[in-house]
Protein backbone atom coordinates (compact mmCIF):
# COMPACT_ATOMS: atom_id res chain seq x y z
CA UNK A 1 0.00 0.00 0.00
CA UNK A 2 1.25 3.51 -0.77
CA UNK A 3 1.28 6.56 1.44
CA UNK A 4 -1.74 8.78 0.91
CA UNK A 5 -1.51 11.26 -1.94
CA UNK A 6 -3.58 14.29 -2.78
CA UNK A 7 -2.91 15.50 -6.30
CA UNK A 8 -3.26 18.95 -7.83
CA UNK A 9 -3.85 20.75 -4.55
CA UNK A 10 -4.10 24.48 -5.39
CA UNK A 11 -1.33 26.60 -4.01
CA UNK A 12 -1.60 30.23 -2.92
CA UNK A 13 0.20 32.65 -5.18
CA UNK A 14 3.82 33.54 -4.42
CA UNK A 15 2.69 37.13 -3.83
CA UNK A 16 0.14 36.12 -1.21
CA UNK A 17 2.66 33.90 0.51
CA UNK A 18 5.21 36.70 0.59
CA UNK A 19 2.64 39.01 2.10
CA UNK A 20 1.35 36.45 4.57
CA UNK A 21 2.60 35.72 8.01
CA UNK A 22 2.67 32.03 7.17
CA UNK A 23 1.37 29.25 4.94
CA UNK A 24 -0.61 26.33 6.30
CA UNK A 25 -1.39 22.87 4.96
CA UNK A 26 -4.69 21.75 6.43
CA UNK A 27 -6.21 18.28 6.40
CA UNK A 28 -9.87 17.64 7.08
CA UNK A 29 -11.64 14.53 8.25
CA UNK A 30 -8.58 13.02 9.92
CA UNK A 31 -9.81 10.02 11.82
CA UNK A 32 -8.43 9.46 15.30
CA UNK A 33 -9.98 6.10 16.13
CA UNK A 34 -6.95 3.89 15.86
CA UNK A 35 -3.38 3.97 17.15
CA UNK A 36 -1.16 7.01 17.31
CA UNK A 37 1.19 7.90 14.49
CA UNK A 38 3.27 10.67 12.96
CA UNK A 39 2.07 11.97 9.60
CA UNK A 40 5.01 13.24 7.54
CA UNK A 41 3.96 15.65 4.82
CA UNK A 42 5.85 16.10 1.56
CA UNK A 43 5.10 18.51 -1.29
CA UNK A 44 5.70 17.49 -4.88
CA UNK A 45 7.34 14.21 -3.95
CA UNK A 46 4.81 11.56 -4.96
CA UNK A 47 7.29 8.79 -4.23
CA UNK A 48 7.95 9.80 -0.63
CA UNK A 49 7.89 6.95 1.84
CA UNK A 50 9.04 6.09 5.34
CA UNK A 51 12.68 6.03 4.27
CA UNK A 52 12.54 9.44 2.57
CA UNK A 53 14.73 11.89 4.48
CA UNK A 54 12.66 14.65 6.09
CA UNK A 55 14.56 17.43 4.38
CA UNK A 56 13.66 20.37 2.20
CA UNK A 57 15.36 18.90 -0.82
CA UNK A 58 12.95 15.96 -0.66
CA UNK A 59 9.93 18.24 -0.34
CA UNK A 60 9.46 17.67 3.37
CA UNK A 61 7.00 20.23 4.72
CA UNK A 62 6.77 19.04 8.30
CA UNK A 63 4.67 16.60 10.25
CA UNK A 64 1.69 16.43 12.54
CA UNK A 65 0.92 13.79 15.11
CA UNK A 66 -2.26 11.85 15.67
CA UNK A 67 -2.95 10.73 19.22
CA UNK A 68 -5.37 7.95 18.56
CA UNK A 69 -8.16 6.53 20.66
CA UNK A 70 -6.80 3.02 20.25
CA UNK A 71 -10.29 1.65 19.75
CA UNK A 72 -11.03 -1.81 18.47
CA UNK A 73 -13.33 -2.05 15.45
CA UNK A 74 -15.99 -3.75 17.58
CA UNK A 75 -16.63 -0.90 19.94
CA UNK A 76 -16.51 2.85 20.07
CA UNK A 77 -17.29 3.88 23.63
CA UNK A 78 -15.89 7.31 22.92
CA UNK A 79 -18.90 8.00 20.73
CA UNK A 80 -19.34 11.63 19.79
CA UNK A 81 -16.19 12.58 21.64
CA UNK A 82 -14.22 11.06 18.81
CA UNK A 83 -14.92 13.11 15.73
CA UNK A 84 -12.76 13.30 12.63
CA UNK A 85 -10.38 16.17 13.11
CA UNK A 86 -9.05 19.07 11.17
CA UNK A 87 -5.28 19.16 11.47
CA UNK A 88 -2.98 21.93 10.29
CA UNK A 89 0.71 22.16 9.60
CA UNK A 90 2.59 25.44 9.37
CA UNK A 91 4.79 24.94 6.32
CA UNK A 92 5.62 28.41 5.02
CA UNK A 93 9.01 27.68 3.49
CA UNK A 94 7.90 24.44 1.83
CA UNK A 95 4.78 26.02 0.38
CA UNK A 96 6.77 28.99 -0.86
CA UNK A 97 9.19 26.65 -2.63
CA UNK A 98 6.35 24.69 -4.21
CA UNK A 99 4.53 27.86 -5.32
CA UNK A 100 7.68 29.06 -7.06
CA UNK A 101 7.35 26.21 -9.54
CA UNK A 102 3.61 25.91 -10.07
CA UNK A 103 0.08 26.71 -8.98
CA UNK A 104 -0.69 23.27 -7.60
CA UNK A 105 1.17 20.60 -5.69
CA UNK A 106 0.98 16.93 -4.92
CA UNK A 107 0.71 16.44 -1.19
CA UNK A 108 2.03 13.09 0.02
CA UNK A 109 1.42 11.99 3.58
CA UNK A 110 3.50 9.17 5.04
CA UNK A 111 2.07 7.79 8.31
CA UNK A 112 4.76 6.36 10.54
CA UNK A 113 4.28 4.42 13.75
CA UNK A 114 5.89 6.01 16.81
CA UNK A 115 9.26 4.89 18.02
CA UNK A 116 10.15 2.36 15.42
CA UNK A 117 9.66 4.39 12.28
CA UNK A 118 7.75 1.58 10.63
CA UNK A 119 5.39 2.70 7.91
CA UNK A 120 1.71 2.46 8.66
CA UNK A 121 0.12 3.30 5.32
CA UNK A 122 -3.40 2.23 6.27
CA UNK A 123 -3.68 4.49 9.28
CA UNK A 124 -4.33 7.88 7.75
CA UNK A 125 -7.90 8.65 6.83
CA UNK A 126 -8.54 12.19 5.67
CA UNK A 127 -11.24 13.76 3.52
CA UNK A 128 -9.10 16.35 1.87
CA UNK A 129 -6.36 18.90 2.06
CA UNK A 130 -6.04 22.59 1.36
CA UNK A 131 -3.10 24.97 1.38
CA UNK A 132 -3.57 28.59 2.26
CA UNK A 133 -1.63 31.69 3.14
CA UNK A 134 -2.61 33.41 6.36
CA UNK A 135 -2.12 37.12 6.29
CA UNK A 136 -3.97 38.38 9.32
CA UNK A 137 -2.39 36.39 12.11
CA UNK A 138 -5.72 34.86 13.02
CA UNK A 139 -5.83 31.24 11.91
CA UNK A 140 -9.02 29.32 11.38
CA UNK A 141 -9.79 27.64 14.69
CA UNK A 142 -8.77 24.04 14.54
CA UNK A 143 -11.27 21.57 15.90
CA UNK B 1 4.38 24.25 49.83
CA UNK B 2 5.03 27.93 49.18
CA UNK B 3 2.60 30.48 50.66
CA UNK B 4 0.05 27.67 51.19
CA UNK B 5 0.19 26.74 47.52
CA UNK B 6 1.11 23.31 46.26
CA UNK B 7 4.46 23.61 44.53
CA UNK B 8 4.94 21.53 41.40
CA UNK B 9 8.55 20.76 40.49
CA UNK B 10 10.33 19.03 37.66
CA UNK B 11 10.57 15.32 38.37
CA UNK B 12 14.37 15.12 38.20
CA UNK B 13 14.63 17.87 40.85
CA UNK B 14 12.50 16.08 43.45
CA UNK B 15 14.23 15.41 46.74
CA UNK B 16 14.16 11.76 47.88
CA UNK B 17 11.41 12.47 50.39
CA UNK B 18 9.32 14.23 47.71
CA UNK B 19 9.67 11.33 45.30
CA UNK B 20 8.85 8.91 48.09
CA UNK B 21 5.68 10.88 48.87
CA UNK B 22 4.61 10.78 45.23
CA UNK B 23 5.21 7.04 45.07
CA UNK B 24 3.35 6.58 48.33
CA UNK B 25 0.33 8.50 47.05
CA UNK B 26 0.22 6.65 43.74
CA UNK B 27 0.71 3.26 45.38
CA UNK B 28 -2.15 3.83 47.78
CA UNK B 29 -4.43 4.87 44.94
CA UNK B 30 -3.45 1.79 42.95
CA UNK B 31 -4.40 -0.45 45.87
CA UNK B 32 -8.03 0.68 45.92
CA UNK B 33 -10.57 -1.17 43.79
CA UNK B 34 -11.72 0.45 40.55
CA UNK B 35 -15.11 1.48 41.87
CA UNK B 36 -13.57 3.40 44.77
CA UNK B 37 -13.41 7.12 43.98
CA UNK B 38 -10.00 7.27 45.61
CA UNK B 39 -8.56 4.76 43.19
CA UNK B 40 -6.11 4.99 40.32
CA UNK B 41 -8.46 3.17 37.99
CA UNK B 42 -11.35 5.49 38.88
CA UNK B 43 -9.42 8.66 38.05
CA UNK B 44 -7.61 7.32 35.00
CA UNK B 45 -10.99 6.15 33.75
CA UNK B 46 -12.17 9.75 33.45
CA UNK B 47 -9.75 10.41 30.61
CA UNK B 48 -10.33 7.41 28.38
CA UNK B 49 -12.00 4.11 28.98
CA UNK B 50 -14.78 3.88 30.15
CA UNK B 51 -15.87 7.52 30.43
CA UNK B 52 -13.93 9.39 27.70
CA UNK B 53 -14.53 12.79 29.29
CA UNK B 54 -11.24 14.12 27.88
CA UNK B 55 -10.98 16.93 25.33
CA UNK B 56 -8.57 16.54 22.44
CA UNK B 57 -8.72 18.69 19.35
CA UNK B 58 -12.33 19.19 18.31
CA UNK B 59 -15.30 17.56 19.86
CA UNK B 60 -18.82 18.66 20.50
CA UNK B 61 -19.67 19.82 23.94
CA UNK B 62 -22.86 19.31 25.80
CA UNK B 63 -25.74 20.58 23.75
CA UNK B 64 -23.53 22.34 21.22
CA UNK B 65 -23.51 21.50 17.54
CA UNK B 66 -20.19 23.08 16.68
CA UNK B 67 -16.90 21.65 17.80
CA UNK B 68 -14.47 23.56 19.95
CA UNK B 69 -11.27 22.70 21.75
CA UNK B 70 -11.02 22.81 25.52
CA UNK B 71 -7.89 20.64 25.64
CA UNK B 72 -5.91 22.96 27.93
CA UNK B 73 -8.55 23.97 30.49
CA UNK B 74 -10.07 20.51 30.69
CA UNK B 75 -6.73 18.88 31.46
CA UNK B 76 -5.88 21.60 33.97
CA UNK B 77 -9.09 20.77 35.84
CA UNK B 78 -8.40 17.05 35.54
CA UNK B 79 -4.88 17.42 36.95
CA UNK B 80 -6.24 19.52 39.81
CA UNK B 81 -8.75 16.90 40.92
CA UNK B 82 -6.22 14.12 40.45
CA UNK B 83 -3.56 15.91 42.50
CA UNK B 84 -6.06 16.54 45.28
CA UNK B 85 -6.79 12.81 45.31
CA UNK B 86 -3.08 11.96 45.47
CA UNK B 87 -2.55 14.44 48.30
CA UNK B 88 -5.49 12.93 50.19
CA UNK B 89 -3.35 9.79 50.35
CA UNK B 90 -0.06 11.58 51.04
CA UNK B 91 -0.25 15.30 51.88
CA UNK B 92 3.42 15.74 51.05
CA UNK B 93 2.96 14.70 47.43
CA UNK B 94 2.58 16.98 44.42
CA UNK B 95 2.54 15.90 40.80
CA UNK B 96 5.79 16.92 39.09
CA UNK B 97 6.27 17.85 35.48
CA UNK B 98 8.44 15.80 33.15
CA UNK B 99 10.55 18.13 31.05
CA UNK B 100 10.84 16.18 27.83
CA UNK B 101 12.89 18.99 26.29
CA UNK B 102 15.74 18.71 28.78
CA UNK B 103 19.20 17.50 27.91
CA UNK B 104 18.67 14.62 30.29
CA UNK B 105 15.47 13.55 28.56
CA UNK B 106 17.09 13.85 25.15
CA UNK B 107 19.92 11.61 26.34
CA UNK B 108 18.14 9.08 28.54
CA UNK B 109 14.50 9.28 27.52
CA UNK B 110 12.01 8.40 30.24
CA UNK B 111 13.19 9.77 33.60
CA UNK B 112 14.58 7.27 36.09
CA UNK B 113 11.73 8.03 38.48
CA UNK B 114 9.40 6.37 35.97
CA UNK B 115 11.70 3.69 34.60
CA UNK B 116 13.53 2.30 37.64
CA UNK B 117 12.01 -1.08 38.48
CA UNK B 118 12.34 -0.47 42.21
CA UNK B 119 12.05 2.43 44.59
CA UNK B 120 14.85 3.49 46.93
CA UNK B 121 13.69 1.00 49.56
CA UNK B 122 13.75 -1.90 47.10
CA UNK B 123 10.01 -2.16 46.74
CA UNK B 124 8.31 -2.19 43.34
CA UNK B 125 8.20 1.29 41.77
CA UNK B 126 4.58 2.39 41.37
CA UNK B 127 5.66 5.01 38.82
CA UNK B 128 6.88 2.32 36.42
CA UNK B 129 3.41 1.09 35.44
CA UNK B 130 -0.19 1.31 36.52
CA UNK B 131 -3.19 -1.04 36.70
CA UNK B 132 -5.53 -1.24 33.72
CA UNK B 133 -9.01 -2.74 34.22
CA UNK B 134 -10.60 -5.26 31.84
CA UNK B 135 -11.39 -3.45 28.58
CA UNK B 136 -13.39 -4.72 25.63
CA UNK B 137 -12.76 -8.36 26.42
CA UNK B 138 -9.11 -7.96 27.38
CA UNK B 139 -8.21 -8.96 30.95
CA UNK B 140 -6.90 -6.64 33.63
CA UNK B 141 -3.18 -5.95 33.29
CA UNK B 142 -0.41 -3.43 33.91
CA UNK B 143 0.39 -0.63 31.48
CA UNK B 144 2.94 -1.11 28.75
CA UNK B 145 5.47 1.36 27.46
CA UNK B 146 7.84 1.17 24.45
CA UNK B 147 9.51 4.59 24.36
CA UNK B 148 11.16 5.82 21.21
CA UNK B 149 14.66 7.20 20.69
CA UNK B 150 15.33 10.04 23.16
CA UNK B 151 16.43 12.45 20.46
CA UNK B 152 12.96 12.31 18.89
CA UNK B 153 11.38 14.11 21.82
CA UNK B 154 10.29 17.73 21.24
CA UNK B 155 12.95 20.34 21.77
CA UNK B 156 13.18 23.46 23.91
CA UNK B 157 13.24 25.52 20.71
CA UNK B 158 9.88 24.06 19.68
CA UNK B 159 8.39 25.06 23.02
CA UNK B 160 9.97 28.51 22.86
CA UNK B 161 8.41 29.04 19.42
CA UNK B 162 4.97 28.49 20.92
CA UNK B 163 5.41 31.41 23.28
CA UNK B 164 5.23 33.84 20.37
CA UNK B 165 1.80 32.68 19.26
CA UNK B 166 -0.65 35.38 20.23
CA UNK B 167 -3.86 33.45 19.66
CA UNK B 168 -5.09 31.01 22.30
CA UNK B 169 -6.74 28.87 19.64
CA UNK B 170 -3.55 28.76 17.58
CA UNK B 171 -1.43 28.04 20.68
CA UNK B 172 -3.82 25.27 21.73
CA UNK B 173 -3.53 23.60 18.35
CA UNK B 174 0.25 23.75 18.17
CA UNK B 175 1.01 22.79 21.75
CA UNK B 176 -1.39 19.92 21.33
CA UNK B 177 0.72 18.59 18.46
CA UNK B 178 3.77 18.47 20.73
CA UNK B 179 1.55 16.81 23.33
CA UNK B 180 0.39 14.24 20.80
CA UNK B 181 3.95 13.56 19.69
CA UNK B 182 5.08 12.77 23.25
CA UNK B 183 2.12 10.47 23.82
CA UNK B 184 3.07 8.55 20.70
CA UNK B 185 6.74 8.58 21.66
CA UNK B 186 6.19 7.36 25.20
CA UNK B 187 3.75 4.64 24.22
CA UNK B 188 5.74 3.59 21.20
CA UNK B 189 5.32 0.35 19.31
CA UNK B 190 6.16 -3.12 20.60
CA UNK B 191 9.25 -4.15 18.59
CA UNK B 192 8.08 -7.77 18.80
CA UNK B 193 4.55 -6.99 17.62
CA UNK B 194 3.89 -3.90 15.54
CA UNK B 195 0.17 -4.36 16.04
CA UNK B 196 0.61 -3.47 19.71
CA UNK B 197 1.38 0.00 20.98
CA UNK B 198 2.12 1.20 24.48
CA UNK B 199 -0.69 2.66 26.54
CA UNK B 200 0.55 6.26 26.46
CA UNK B 201 -0.10 6.14 22.72
CA UNK B 202 -3.84 5.52 23.12
CA UNK B 203 -6.36 8.01 24.45
CA UNK B 204 -8.37 5.13 25.84
CA UNK B 205 -5.65 3.83 28.19
CA UNK B 206 -2.95 6.49 28.50
CA UNK B 207 -4.01 7.86 31.87
CA UNK B 208 -3.42 4.49 33.51
CA UNK B 209 0.33 4.99 32.90
CA UNK B 210 1.88 7.02 35.77
CA UNK B 211 3.97 9.09 33.38
CA UNK B 212 0.75 10.48 31.85
CA UNK B 213 0.25 12.86 34.74
CA UNK B 214 3.73 14.33 34.63
CA UNK B 215 3.51 14.73 30.87
CA UNK B 216 0.32 16.73 31.32
CA UNK B 217 1.78 18.81 34.12
CA UNK B 218 4.50 19.78 31.62
CA UNK B 219 1.79 20.81 29.14
CA UNK B 220 -0.05 22.74 31.84
CA UNK B 221 3.14 24.50 32.83
CA UNK B 222 3.80 25.47 29.20
CA UNK B 223 0.30 26.98 29.10
CA UNK B 224 1.00 28.82 32.35
CA UNK B 225 4.21 30.29 30.89
CA UNK B 226 2.30 31.24 27.73
CA UNK B 227 -0.34 32.96 29.85
CA UNK B 228 2.34 35.05 31.59
CA UNK B 229 3.56 36.28 28.22
CA UNK B 230 0.28 36.55 26.31
CA UNK B 231 -2.50 36.88 28.84
CA UNK B 232 -6.02 35.48 28.48
CA UNK B 233 -7.67 38.03 26.19
CA UNK B 234 -7.43 35.85 23.09
CA UNK B 235 -9.51 33.07 24.61
CA UNK B 236 -12.80 33.15 22.66
CA UNK B 237 -15.48 34.68 24.85
CA UNK B 238 -17.78 31.77 24.11
CA UNK B 239 -15.29 29.40 25.73
CA UNK B 240 -15.22 31.05 29.15
CA UNK B 241 -18.55 29.74 30.39
CA UNK B 242 -18.11 26.26 28.96
CA UNK B 243 -18.30 23.57 31.63
CA UNK B 244 -15.33 21.27 32.09
CA UNK B 245 -17.46 18.25 32.77
CA UNK B 246 -17.46 16.20 34.90
CA UNK B 247 -15.63 18.71 37.09
CA UNK B 248 -17.57 21.50 38.76
CA UNK B 249 -15.52 24.12 36.93
CA UNK B 250 -15.77 26.27 33.85
CA UNK B 251 -12.98 27.50 31.60
CA UNK B 252 -13.02 30.85 33.39
CA UNK B 253 -12.52 29.07 36.70
CA UNK B 254 -9.17 27.56 35.72
CA UNK B 255 -7.31 30.51 34.23
CA UNK B 256 -5.38 31.43 37.38
CA UNK B 257 -3.37 28.57 38.82
CA UNK B 258 -2.73 30.34 42.10
CA UNK B 259 -6.47 30.65 42.63
CA UNK B 260 -6.60 26.90 42.07
CA UNK B 261 -4.05 26.42 44.83
CA UNK B 262 -0.81 25.59 43.08
CA UNK B 263 2.18 27.12 41.38
CA UNK B 264 5.22 26.03 39.45
CA UNK B 265 8.79 25.99 40.72
CA UNK B 266 11.04 28.49 39.00
CA UNK B 267 13.19 26.87 36.35
CA UNK B 268 16.93 27.32 36.66
CA UNK B 269 17.32 27.70 32.88
CA UNK B 270 15.77 30.44 30.77
CA UNK B 271 14.48 28.29 27.92
CA UNK B 272 10.83 27.47 28.34
CA UNK B 273 10.36 23.99 29.68
CA UNK B 274 14.05 23.30 30.25
CA UNK B 275 14.81 22.84 33.91
CA UNK B 276 18.38 21.57 33.69
CA UNK B 277 21.09 23.86 35.02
Amino acid sequence: MSPKKFESVPLPSPESIDAARRAVVEFTGVDQAGPSYEARVFLNNPDAGPETPPTAEHGYAGSFHVYGYGLSPEGDPAGSARLPMRRSLVATDAVRRAAASGDAATVTVVPVLPGGGASAPDLLTADGVSIRAEDDGAPTPNP
Amino acid sequence: MADGLTLRKEVSTLQPAELAALRDGYQKMMAFSGGDNRSWIYWAGYHGFPNFYCWHHGRTGFGDQQTYDLFLPWHRAYLLYFEHTVRDQDPAASVPWWDWTSGQSHTSGVPAAFSDPTAADGSANPLLQGPVPPIQGDPARQTLRFPGPPDQLPTANQVTALMGLGSFVDFTSQVQDLHDAVHGWAGGTDPANQQRSGDMGNIGTSAFDPIFWSHHVMIDRIWYLWQIQNGNDSIPQAYLSKPLSPFALTVADVLDIQQLGYEYAVSSVSAAGNSNA
